[in-house]
């Protein structure tokens, strides 16, 4: 057996964030081997430490027996390492031709002759079959689907030793081709590193895969007739218990509706999306990474464009062009975003400032805000929100994960929301602070607020949510409610899976 | 109203048409009110009088178009203007050029390589070698003054068919669409519109950016001989004016300060533009001191039109996204 790629003891850290512990692989001459994982598993980042993009903290690489140096891609490229990324590394101001040979582009004389480009492009288009792409087509013209295609070609022309790829269907309506062409790779000497959490696709392309969780190995599988249950509990793992609060009061059966979506669309990012969400319901939203969790959020809120569709509030039009709008509209939509420390908090503020800043109007007289008063505002909803006092003088770039979160809960109470959306509310907090993010959850819901949060921790959804939606490349895949918010269930339906969940983005209407 | 709409969108698509534009209409109204028209020698001495901010604009151009920005180009000015005037004039004058080119391309390396290792915003670093080069310069020359080669003076200078000052602007010009074919030149608009993927594409981007600040020092040098040999003295003072007309320039040329894109002919457009705006005011009778006023509105026009190309743009973008999606639902 012929080793193509091993990897020992991979570790990789993000500020205090771990996304590689330990990690280790080895990939045996010709395979396609399949790396499936959660979101924030970790794969990713093996991507790129592969790649040359990443610098590990620990482990080694060694490909074909020879030891990778990291940090460069060019060492990389040159070990046969070519990666088409999940991100997509296009140029959109050049032509597809241009981005194909980017790394090498045909020079005369020092000058890139346009035609030679073309000339080139158009040779290795036609002999990969992708007939429909021009090679003096701006990328930035293209549909989401060539460009992925382009991506995964740019990475496969070159014929590697290994070829990575990294969510390489995320846009590409059929994998035929794409599929096609790994074989014939194969059938040449290349050994494949295939990433992605779609089972199915795993289950037709790969001889053997490896499974990720938070950064770890946590288990293998030999051939392509693997449990997709056991898989599915082996990506989800058994974390530390966390006992969510239990509702107070059932949800009345004849609630009203505050917040209803009817065919909401934005781009090709959500395609037709209805909802409807009652007065102090809890929606939990479940999707993997980029099936259009942030189109809805922010196309809510006010704060990214809506292309299609109606939204109404408490059964009246509702169609915010900013999140102040939003706020302010009749009754008002809050979204707490992710990433606080960027989006949603002025870091060298004090936590005072950001609790009332969206609420100034209330301590102003004259134009000038009154301090005292204001102060008495922050802490009021400081302390509902389970916020220390002593932190309210400190700067909130100071403070930890769970009590700036905590400072946008209480600005959004302040704000007198009636809708209230909450972008992975707890994510890269410490669990007693999720506790009390759950609290609050609760305690609104009880005030009569309508709740529609996004997590990546399929546990949080399944111990809150009164319902769950998935959704799965722009579309909602599934609902949920009562005793079938379960875990497999979720993620299921998340990868594509399951039974009244079609398999291909294609045939999801 | 539709129809000026459409005249103001056909008019914004082309930042460089734009400029042409621009320059064409100032050229026309000098031409008719000055008296007995642009003579030949009229023209040959403003094309003299624009070379060293036409040269400084391009290379401030490059470098926005790798979404940077580089103030220093007023500090370089100034002190290559100051040496040409008072140091090494034993030398050959035309090795002198080549000496204070280096010089300039020495300070734009120092940019990249601390914009890139030392992680820094370009306008932080730049604005400690914008003022570091100017101090330099009084400490060598308190009052203008100074001498400066004759045979460069000269060789700018000199009566000809073809004026001297035009084929060097040609030049440029051609240089310049050579250039943006270079892989240098086409990495530098990759990197403008996105680093990251100019990175994951294999590119080595530090070595792009630190090319780019060394390439547009090179040009500030060059632009600091051409002050030199068209006022014929040295000043430390010099290099004020060049702060924020480089930039006009290439406002006015139509180069968006987004990153990605942007023409240093266009740069040329602008340069011209605005050199000729005070002849035009004196000729118009109007008072010099409304220069800076005139000059003002002339930017605000140039970058309002092209904030109007930008909105269609995105618009087309957006309309573009949309029929994918329709495309993809019918296969």
């Amino acid at each position: 057996m012929v080793t193509a790629l091993e990897v020992a003891g991979l570790s990789k850290s993000f500020g205090d964030a771990r996304a590689l512990e330990n990690a280790d692989l080895v990939l045996r001459q010709g395979e396609i081997h399949a790396i499936v994982g959660e979101n924030g598993a970790g794969k990713s980042t093996l991507v790129k430490c592969l790649a040359g993009m990443v610098v590990p903290d620990a482990g080694e690489v060694s490909v074909r027996g020879a030891l990778l140096s990291f940090g460069n891609s060019r060492a990389s490229r040159e070990a046969g390492i070519s990666t088409s990324f999940q991100e997509l590394s296009l140029l959109s101001n050049l032509t597809v031709g241009e981005n194909l040979l980017i790394a090498e582009l045909p020079t005369r004389l020092g000058i890139v002759g346009r035609r030679s480009v073309a000339r080139r492009a158009k040779e290795v288009l036609d002999e990969w079959e992708v007939p429909d792409l021009d090679p003096d087509m701006l990328v930035e013209d293209l549909p989401l689907s060539a460009k992925q295609r382009l991506e995964t070609l740019r990475a496969m022309y070159v014929r590697p030793s290994l070829l990575i790829l990294d969510e390489p269907t995320a846009a590409l309506p059929d994998t035929d081709w794409l599929f096609a062409k790994i074989r014939e790779l194969v059938r040449a000497g290349t050994t494949v590193l295939y990433i992605s959490h779609k089972l199915g696709e795993i289950r037709e392309l790969c001889d053997r895969g490896t499974v990720l969780r938070n950064g770890e190995v946590v288990g293998s599988f030999d051939d392509s007739n693997f449990d997709a249950n056991s898989l599915i509990s082996m990506m989800i793992g058994r974390s530390i218990e966390l006992v969510f609060p239990a509702r107070q009061h059932e949800l009345p059966p004849d609630a009203p509706t505050v917040l209803q979506t009817r065919g909401m669309t934005v781009g090709t990012k959500l395609r037709g999306v209805d909802l409807d969400i009652r007065e102090g319901e809890i929606v939990g939203v479940a999707a993997l990474e980029g099936q259009g969790q942030r189109a809805l959020f922010y196309g809510l809120a006010g704060a990214g464009p809506m292309t299609g569709g109606t939204v109404t509030i408490d059964g009246r039009p509702y169609r915010a062009k900013t999140p102040r709008a939003a706020l302010n509209s009749g009754r008002g939509i809050a979204l707490v975003p992710e990433e606080r420390k960027i989006e949603g908090l002025f870091a060298d503020l004090s936590t005072v400032q950001n609790i009332t800043s969206t609420a100034l109007g209330r301590v102003t007289s004259f134009g000038l805000v009154r301090g005292a008063a204001e102060v008495q505002l922050a802490a009021g909803a400081g302390a509902d929100a389970q916020l220390p006092a002593e932190f309210l003088a400190r700067e909130v770039g100071q403070l930890s994960g769970g009590n700036q979160q905590k400072t946008v809960l209480a600005r959004t109470a302040l704000s007198g929301a009636r809708v209230l959306l909450m972008f992975d509310p707890t994510r890269g907090i410490d669990p007693s602070a999720k506790l009390e993010v759950y609290g609050m959850l609760r305690r609104a819901s009880a005030e009569g607020i309508a709740l529609v949060f996004y997590s990546t921790e399929i546990p949080e959804l399944v111990g809150l949510s009164d319902r769950v939606v998935v959704l799965y490349n722009g579309r909602i895949a599934a609902e949920l409610t009562g005793e079938a918010i379960r875990e497999d269930h979720i993620l299921a339906a998340a990868v594509g899976h399951g039974g009244e969940i079609p398999d291909g983005p294609e045939q999801v209407k | 109203m539709t129809g000026l709409r459409r005249w103001l969108g056909r008019l914004s698509t082309g930042g460089t048409t734009r400029a042409a534009l621009f320059l064409l209409i100032v050229l026309v109204v000098w031409d008719q009110r000055q008296i007995g028209g642009l003579t030949v020698r009229l023209i040959e001495s403003y094309l003299v009088l624009a070379t060293p901010l036409i040269v400084a604009s391009i290379g401030v151009t490059l470098v926005i178009i790798t979404r940077e920005f580089d103030l220093s180009a007023a500090g370089v000015v100034t002190l290559v203007n100051v040496l040409m005037a008072t140091s090494l004039q034993s030398l050959n004058p035309w090795l002198m050029v080549v000496v204070f080119v280096l010089l300039g391309a020495g300070i734009g390396l120092v940019n990249g390589v601390l914009v890139v290792y030392g992680k820094l915003p370009g306008i932080a670093v730049t604005l400690a070698t914008l003022v570091i080069p100017q101090g330099l310069a009084l400490i060598r020359l308190k009052t203008p003054g100074g001498i400066v080669p004759r045979t460069l003076v000269d060789a700018l200078k000199t009566h000809a068919t073809v004026p001297r000052a035009l084929i060097l602007i040609l030049a440029l010009a051609a240089a310049w669409l050579v250039f943006r074919r270079t892989r240098l030149g086409m990495y530098m608009f990759a990197i403008g519109k996105d680093e990251e993927a100019l990175r994951l594409s294999g590119v080595s981007t530090r070595a792009v950016r630190i090319a780019i600040f060394s390439i547009a020092g090179a040009l500030y040098g060059f632009a600091g001989v051409l002050i030199a040999l068209t006022t014929e003295t040295g000043d430390a003072n010099i290099g004020n004016a060049y702060l924020l007309s480089t930039f006009a320039a290439v406002a006015v040329g139509g180069t968006a300060f987004v990153g990605g894109t942007g023409s240093a002919i266009g740069s040329i457009f602008g340069a011209l533009t605005l050199v000729a705006i005070p002849k035009v005011l004196f000729v118009l009778g109007i008072s010099n001191w409304m220069v800076q006023v005139v000059t003002g509105i002339i930017i605000l026009i140039a970058v309002l039109l092209g904030a109007i190309a930008a909105r269609r743009a995105k618009d087309r973008e957006m309309l573009s996204a949309h029929y994918a999606d329709v495309g993809d639902d019918s296969a």
